[in-house]
């Protein structure tokens, strides 16, 4: 990889893991052409751009706010149309540090609003040091470096399917994943030569 | 489903895709070329239109190349592009005789004459 291929790929990270995957290639050639033959970098204006567009696309294919409240700190289920975010969200490594910091955050403004409307509370529901707010940090920053994946699990077991992705399997179990697909992706094949028109695009 | 917006770059872009299938870099060097050097799309930019047109049913894409080792997917217009492109044509041109009525109209004294470019 070419340095200005490095940082083209870098500027891409703006856009979701799926994007990347069915697109970012293309996108990649777009920015190299654009930088012109022995460019060391992608232009500035371009990464930029895409830097625009990616969190744009984001935006986009976010699920609106109460919703997705409900989903991020009850595991209720989005609308159908949100499935391969929902899918990406539990994929992500961060997705528990996540999920706790929504909730540490929900909290402290639900208090803070609380308090703001009824002041004799404020000195139960607000904090005086900064220990506790300091101690919710610091669980959440144990749980990024941790990365468990048991609530992942749980909630792709529950909404998506019963078939767990290798990433989510116990590191032991992995090989086991790759093995269905393979084994799915196969029997795909066959189907396909067996029936009239072939399948759809692989997976 | 809100309608699509159609803005001036979209616009372009679905220009140089009704008239032939073309990669990214070369979307971008027509769009250039189609606007006398007034819209140099970035990347970014084009893509960010191109989401916008493809969920709209306007570009599809149409095929894939290997060219240099690297990946290029081509788009074109749809007969849907096709005639959106054609519907803000007119538009334009509308506008463009509208205003130039309106330039052509005697000026009442005393309002500042409208430079020349």
């Amino acid at each position: 990889m070419t340095t200005a291929e490095r940082t083209a790929r870098l500027w891409l990270r703006a856009y979701p893991r799926r994007w990347r995957y069915a697109y970012g290639e293309d996108l990649v050639g777009t920015l190299l052409d654009l930088a012109g033959p022995d460019a060391r970098t992608v232009r500035v204006r371009d990464g930029v751009s895409v830097v625009r567009a990616g969190w744009s696309l984001r935006w986009r294919e976010h699920p609106p706010l109460l919703p997705w409240l409900g989903y991020r700190l009850f595991e209720m289920r989005l609308p159908a149309r949100y499935r391969y975010w929902v899918m990406d969200d539990l994929l992500d490594r961060f997705y528990t540090a996540r999920t706790a910091a929504a909730a540490f955050v929900t909290v402290a403004v639900v208090f803070t609003g609380i308090s703001a409307v009824v002041p004799s509370l404020e000195s139960v529901l607000i904090p005086v040091s900064w220990d506790a707010p300091m101690m919710f940090a610091l669980a959440v920053a144990l749980l990024a470096a941790l990365q468990p994946r048991v609530g992942p699990r749980r909630v792709w077991r529950r909404q998506i399917s019963t078939w767990l992705p290798r990433e989510l399997r116990p590191r032991s179990e992995r090989w086991k994943a790759d093995v269905e697909l393979a084994q799915y992706r196969a029997a795909l094949r066959v189907d396909g030569e067996a029936g009239s028109a072939g399948g759809g695009a692989g997976v | 489903m809100t309608p699509f917006r159609m803005t001036q770059q979209a616009y372009l872009i679905l220009l140089t895709l009704v008239d032939e299938r073309q990669h990214g870099y070369g979307v971008i060097k027509q769009v250039a070329e189609l606007s006398g050097g007034d819209v140099t799309l970035a990347a970014g930019t084009l893509y960010g239109n191109l989401d916008r047109l493809l969920a709209a049913g306007m570009v599809a894409a149409d095929g894939e190349e290997i060219v240099d080792g690297r990946l290029r997917r081509y788009y074109r217009a749809t007969d849907l592009g096709a005639q959106a492109a054609q519907a803000e044509t007119e538009n334009l041109a509308r506008l463009a005789a509208r205003a130039q009525r309106l330039l052509d109209r005697p000026r009442g004294l005393g309002r500042p004459v409208l430079g020349g470019a």
